[in-house]
């Protein structure tokens, strides 16, 4: 016994969990670092809109039409990036319009993220019959023009919140389903799934408790990237007219509301148009270093 | 080796099907079926370890695979300490699960790296409802103990081992159920050299201390040797010669056999002997070659092994062999 | 300047690799002195991590920055670490050529393997034979006689055939075959064998000893299984994290290891032709490269270790020749 014990050698130096290691990596990366703070003061901004907004978004004046932004002739630091069509102040919408785009974004993002989860477990884990049928839906839905459908979907439904949300995961899902069952494929021949089996675990137990939480940081970061697709096509709806409806402040409208008046009141689109670039690329880049960070492949 | 092997794998088979679901509709099934197991029999006996060996793709690890029923057979039964599991269910089959584990090649591959070690030994345990919490912490502690890794391992994750030290916790695993057989699937192979010796003496110390019976997939002949009781060689699918481990190591007769032996490089000269090379790959496994399947590289094929496949006969020493010029 | 008939095709001298990483330096070569004679067959050991395959990755400018490569090293007198990256790659495919354990990544997937002959030849061969368009005829024939040589049967057919179709052990001599179409002068196989059936195994060790023999070049064979060297070297460099401990004959090196390294190695490994010999374990494994043991590196695991050996040690040369990086005064006796 004894002999055994001395002959395996020295017991490694904790270095912290997998988790706290790629948390240090990155924190070493500074710009998905900054990019994560910009995406999360967007977050913060939606979150605290009623007590940060200037004036309230729906409150206009026609005293006060298309005024120009504060350091333009006309502009005046009450309003400080100007007035739309109705005289409402641009900031504060934004500031409102960050609450439904990012409400929409995260809110489809999770949901979605749930059922493609499931599903891809499911079809990648069990295959045969499941994973035909899964497959099969994901590859029809992936083959129609994404716009179109939801335009289709909210054409039969309606306008309003709780229809986007619905007709933007009814294609979202497959986004997560696709990526959850490749990786599921993958681990699935790992031996420690294997081991698991030996046992004699459950396959529900397998899937959640084995497969899960090897995979679920490449969800998260895939799901972090999708926000901002999402956040685009909501304010591509908005923007037809199919989206969130007025008066309720959605970056989309606003940019649709502004488009009349590009030449002359160019203001109106491009503050909307600067928070939604801001938003979706910090939502990228933060997706993106963090998957560098917990990708396991990446680790070294 | 008295009253019933613990072990009867009879006629077992294991194909694999290579189309996938829409090439099933009209794709023949004849050429995309690897037989991967093809008519296997053997005992294995308590307490003894038991070897097979092959080259890859010789569907020796499937074979283990099936034993455990990690896959399910298409043909033949495995009877368990008289208990014939073939067809057990997943309910059915957990007692036996308790009694029959294994331990794979990679130790990288074969632990979950979001678990620690606590979580992935004591996990046998949970599953099977053994003990209370503290007493399986007892139990996981003293069996890192037993294969040679001190308490302090348990909070630490895989990753944080050397590969030797990740066998280790894989062996304990295995073994924390108090199993009476282990699949041991080219359980060292993925290891350094100079651990690889480490580990067997761990294996064989704890077949001695807890009488377990081994069944040792590897494909390394020196290895087998050493380590096993009795083996059996594979060669697409099949057993060609199946013995006691000295008599067929040191009279090999089968032509495969003796191939796979002339070809093991020797370090000291005296030991050399002239080569018996064998020309040309393993076949294709999806269309493997009529009659005795290794005819197309056998240096002694003659023309009764193109058409008939030989059986496998029991000859005076004990050996069975399946080949048409020991015909028994 | 020109080595003389009877001096060493490879002499290297001092080679260290370093590569920094974010927990410190790492010391994957730690000062190799070897030399490779002409027409000889030198076997190079070692586990995972000693370094035998970045040493020659080294030697041959294939190591990616931030790796710092350092030392001298000579093939036929010139100097490899001082070659511009253009010359070192003539050198490469001509004189000196390399091959890799896994063909199937060594080899492009996408290209027939007879254009990746053509190609290699194509770069290396001789200056008329270039063209800009077509298959120059006589290099397709050297093509095909090539892939005949390594013994791939119907070579005139599988020429037009892709690596996926190749099986590993036609890979692997499909890659010899690249290798050795510009008739090398020295040849460097790294793992040939480790990644194949041992069946095949003794097929593609038999084809690089017929080779040797036919094109008179030199060998660096590396391996992790000294029974594989033994079979086929004439000398044999034992490697330990990132260092040479023994270089001698590879008769005396196996029946009479004097580095307890390599002694150990022997006693623990299982051999075929005495199955009842009992293995003697090796205790620990194989220091990490981050925190290497300050003196002897094996010192941790040795059974003879002594204050001494906290101090580095170097390399001892024996009245016989042998070399061992050992203080013991038996090991150079």
């Amino acid at each position: 016994m004894t002999a055994t014990a001395a002959s395996a050698g020295a017991v490694p130096r904790a270095s912290g969990s997998i988790t706290r290691q790629n948390l240090r990596t990155f924190l070493s990366d500074r710009f998905g670092v900054l990019f994560t703070a910009i995406f999360l003061g967007f977050i913060v901004m939606a979150i605290l809109a009623p007590w940060i907004a200037p004036h309230d978004p729906n409150a206009g004046s026609l005293l006060r039409r298309l005024q120009p932004p504060a350091w333009l002739p006309g502009g005046s630091w009450a309003y400080p990036l100007g007035c739309d069509s109705l005289g409402r102040d641009i900031l504060s919408r934004i500031i409102w319009g960050a609450r439904v785009s990012i409400f929409i974004g995260v809110v489809v993002v999770l949901i979605a993220g749930a059922i493609g989860t499931f599903l891809g477990l499911v079809a990648g884990f069990l295959g045969g019959i499941a994973d035909t049928a899964i497959s099969r839906m994901v590859d029809v839905l992936l083959a129609y023009p994404l716009l179109i459908f939801a335009i289709g979907l909210m054409g039969m439904m309606g306008p309003g919140l709780m229809n986007i949300i619905v007709a933007l995961v009814c294609f979202e899902w497959v986004i997560t389903c696709r990526l959850v069952r490749a990786q599921t494929l993958d681990v699935r021949n790992k031996e420690y799934v294997e081991a698991a089996q030996a046992i004699g675990l459950s396959p529900l137990r397998i899937m959640f408790s084995e497969i899960l939480p090897n995979i679920v940081s490449a969800v998260i970061v895939v799901a972090t990237l999708r926000v901002g697709t999402i956040i685009i096509i909501e304010a591509s709806l908005s923007f037809l007219g199919i989206g969130v409806q007025p008066p309720t402040p959605a970056w989309g409208t606003m940019i649709a509301d502004g488009r009349v008046f590009m030449l002359a009141a160019w203001w109106v689109s491009s503050f909307p148009g600067i928070a939604i670039f801001l938003l979706v690329l910090s939502a990228n880049l933060a997706g993106q270093s963090l998957r560098d960070a917990f990708d396991p492949r990446l680790t070294r | 080796m008295t009253g019933a092997p613990l072990l009867q794998v009879r006629g077992v088979s294991r194909h694999f099907d290579l189309r996938n679901g829409l090439e099933r509709l009209y794709k023949p099934a004849a050429r995309s079926l690897v037989r991967a197991v093809d008519n296997v029999s053997f005992d294995v006996w308590r307490a003894e370890t038991f070897g097979i060996i092959g080259e890859s793709g010789c569907g020796k690890s499937t074979l283990g695979r099936t034993v455990l029923r990690l896959q399910d057979p298409d043909a033949g039964s495995i009877v368990f300490d008289g208990t014939d599991i073939t067809r057990l269910g997943r309910r059915a089959l957990l007692p036996f699960r308790r009694r029959m584990q294994i331990v794979f090649q990679d130790p990288y591959a074969s632990l979950n790296p979001r678990r620690t070690v606590e979580d992935i030994v004591g996990q046998p345990l949970r599953v099977h409802g053994v003990g209370r919490a503290a007493g399986r912490q007892a139990a996981v502690t003293a069996m890192l103990e037993r294969v040679g890794l001190p308490a302090e391992s348990l909070q630490r994750y895989p990753h944080q081992f050397s590969g030797g030290q990740r066998q280790r916790i894989a062996i304990a695993r295995a073994l924390v159920l108090q199993p009476e057989l282990v699949v041991c699937d080219e359980a060292i192979s993925a290891l350094d050299v100079s651990v690889q010796a480490q580990v067997l003496q761990l294996l064989r110390q704890l077949q001695r201390d807890l009488g377990l019976t081994y069944l040792f997939i590897s494909h390394n002949l020196a290895v087998v040797g050493h380590f096993c009781d009795r083996v059996a060689v594979m060669y697409l699918g099949q057993t060609v010669e199946v013995g006691a481990t000295r008599l067929l190591l040191a009279e090999p007769r089968h032509p495969y056999t003796r191939a796979l032996l002339s070809a093991v490089p020797q370090m000291r000269r005296a030991d050399r002997r002239p080569r018996t090379l064998l020309t040309g790959d393993l076949p294709s496994a999806t269309r493997p070659p009529a009659g005795c399947k290794f005819h197309t590289r056998c240096p002694a094929a003659m023309d009764v092994c193109r058409t008939t496949p030989p059986a496998l006969a029991t000859l005076g020493d004990g050996r069975q062999i399946a080949c048409h010029l020991h015909p028994g | 300047m020109s080595a003389g008939r009877d001096g060493p095709i490879l002499s290297v001298r001092g080679l260290r690799t370093e590569f920094p990483t974010t927990r410190g330096r790492v010391v994957a070569v730690d000062g190799i002195d070897l030399d490779v004679m002409p027409a000889e067959c030198l076997g190079v050991v070692g586990e995972s991590g000693s370094g035998k395959s970045v040493t020659f990755l080294s030697m041959l400018g294939m190591v990616r920055l931030p790796g710092r490569v350092s030392g001298e090293v000579r093939f036929d007198g010139r100097d490899l670490l001082g070659m511009g990256a253009r010359e070192l790659r003539e050198l490469r495919g001509r004189e000196l050529a390399i091959t890799f354990q896994d063909a199937q990544m060594a080899l492009n997937p996408s290209l027939s393997i007879g254009s990746q002959i053509l190609e290699t030849l194509a770069a290396h061969g001789p200056a008329g034979s270039r063209r800009l368009f077509g298959r120059d005829p006589g290099q397709v024939g050297r093509a095909i006689e090539m892939l005949t040589r390594v013994g791939i049967p119907a070579a005139a057919e599988r020429l037009r055939d892709y690596p996926h179709q190749f099986s590993g052990g036609m890979r692997q001599r499909a890659m010899i075959a690249i290798a050795l179409v510009c008739n090398p002068r020295l040849l460097i196989a790294d793992e040939p064998t480790s990644a194949l059936d041992v069946t095949v195994q003794a097929q593609v060790l038999d084809l690089i000893a017929k080779m040797r023999r036919e094109l008179g070049m030199s060998v660096v064979l590396i391996a992790h299984d000294l029974g594989v060297v033994a079979e086929h070297c004439d000398r044999i460099a034992v490697m330990y994290a990132g260092q040479i401990v023994e270089l001698g004959p590879a008769e005396a090196v196996i029946e009479a290891p004097r580095h307890p390294y390599t002694q150990g190695l022997i006693a623990s490994a299982p051999w075929l032709s005495d199955l009842t010999r009992e293995l003697r374990p090796m205790p620990g494994s194989v220091p990490n490269l981050i925190d290497m043991p300050e003196g002897c590196h094996f010192a941790p695991r040795c059974p003879f270790r002594s204050d001494a050996c906290l101090r580095p040690v170097a390399m001892r040369t024996a009245a016989d020749g042998r070399q061992v990086r050992c203080i013991r005064p038996e090991a150079v006796a």
